[in-house]
């Protein structure tokens, strides 16, 4: 048997990110605003990012591009394992190895990348990811236990487009859609996740 | 010039760059994303190359049409050479009801240059279906002859 669900999250306002409890995190109110605090931090220096040159070689965007990524990360790295947050320099560095680039694809966008680190800091999967990107400079993570596939494309404003394909004793299940990142704990719930996040 | 679809138990590949494969937490490829067969705006069809346009037993035909990517396109080491059967390609789309055409269209530069026609634009979970289970060959360019 093979089932598919097809989910859109109603659109709300792109501004703004709606900085809601984080699970998993330390709790208290005074966490709660330094949290809240360094993702502020996090905002602004997406949107404080210098307008690159049309000039630029490619190579000065994908060393900005990678720059700001980790400046990004370190931002929240109090929130991150030290492990991970190595990890996550690593896969980004190969990610955007110039030696690889398609030069026709556009550099990582910073606030594609702001989603991707919201997202996995309210999943906080043991697991890390592995990271790809979109033609047009969207940051991807995929989680691939056996047969069974997780995807995520991390937009713009929060948005985050995924889909899942998992295998179980009564056929394979598959489902899609679109929604942001403080809801896609709730949204992955039902296909425990944890196939995919526990090491 | 007359339109030739190209038979369902023939293979096609498509280059897939190092940011556009599936790949887990330690770098190790596992095939392609969805995006590796997402149109850009620029595009009406996905190009691939038809290897049984080339002569020889199998594995000639399928070296060959790796060396015709390599000559045409900008490829890199650990680019991805992916390969998908195109009968299961059509029955893949099918049952999402999607009709695609997969014909040969050749270039000035590719011979066997193949399009896949009628492939939805942006219908992710269409396309990775068929980076799961159509495109399930793939190896880094640097791992081939």
């Amino acid at each position: 048997m093979s089932t598919r669900f097809s989910v859109v999250s109603k659109p709300r306002p792109a501004s703004g990110f709606p900085l809601t409890e984080i699970p998993g995190s330390t709790s208290g109110a005074i966490s709660e605003k330094l949290v809240q605090d360094r993702y502020r931090s996090l905002s602004q220096s997406v949107s404080d990012a210098p307008k690159k040159e049309s000039a630029a070689t490619l190579e000065q965007k994908l060393f900005d591009a990678l720059v700001n990524a980790k400046v990004s990360t370190s931002h929240v790295a109090m929130h991150l394992e030290n492990e991970w947050r190595q990890r996550l320099f690593r896969q980004l560095d190969s990610l955007m190895a110039i030696e690889d680039w398609d030069a026709s694809d556009a550099p990582l966008e910073g606030n594609s990348f702001s989603t991707f680190l919201r997202t996995i800091l309210f999943l906080r999967p043991k697991r890390a990811p592995g990271l790809g990107m979109t033609s047009t400079g969207e940051i991807v993570a995929a989680w691939t236990r056996d047969q069974d596939r997780l995807t995520m494309e991390f937009g713009n404003a929060d948005q985050v487009r995924w889909t899942l394909s998992r295998v179980d004793s009564g056929g394979r299940e598959r489902a899609a859609g679109e929604t942001y990142a403080d809801r896609m704990e709730q949204v992955l719930a039902p296909y425990f996740p944890d196939r995919w996040f526990e090491r | 010039m007359s339109v030739v679809n190209i038979p369902h138990e023939h293979h096609v590949i498509r280059y897939a760059s190092w940011t556009k494969l599936r790949k887990d937490e330690n770098d190790n490829v596992l095939g392609i994303l969805p995006d590796a067969l997402r149109l850009r705006e620029v595009e009406t069809s996905l190009s691939t190359t038809w290897i049984e346009w080339f002569d020889g037993p199998p594995q000639n035909q399928y070296l060959n049409a790796v060396e015709m990517i390599r000559r045409t396109m900008s490829v890199s080491p650990r680019g991805g050479m992916s390969k998908a059967n195109v009968g299961n390609l059509r029955e893949l789309c099918q049952t999402e009801n999607v009709s695609i055409r997969i014909v040969h269209e050749p270039t000035d530069e590719n011979d066997a240059h193949a399009s896949i026609r009628r492939l939805p634009r942006d219908n992710l979970d269409l396309l990775e279906l068929l980076a799961a289970e159509a495109f399930t060959e793939t190896i880094l360019n640097r791992d081939l002859p």
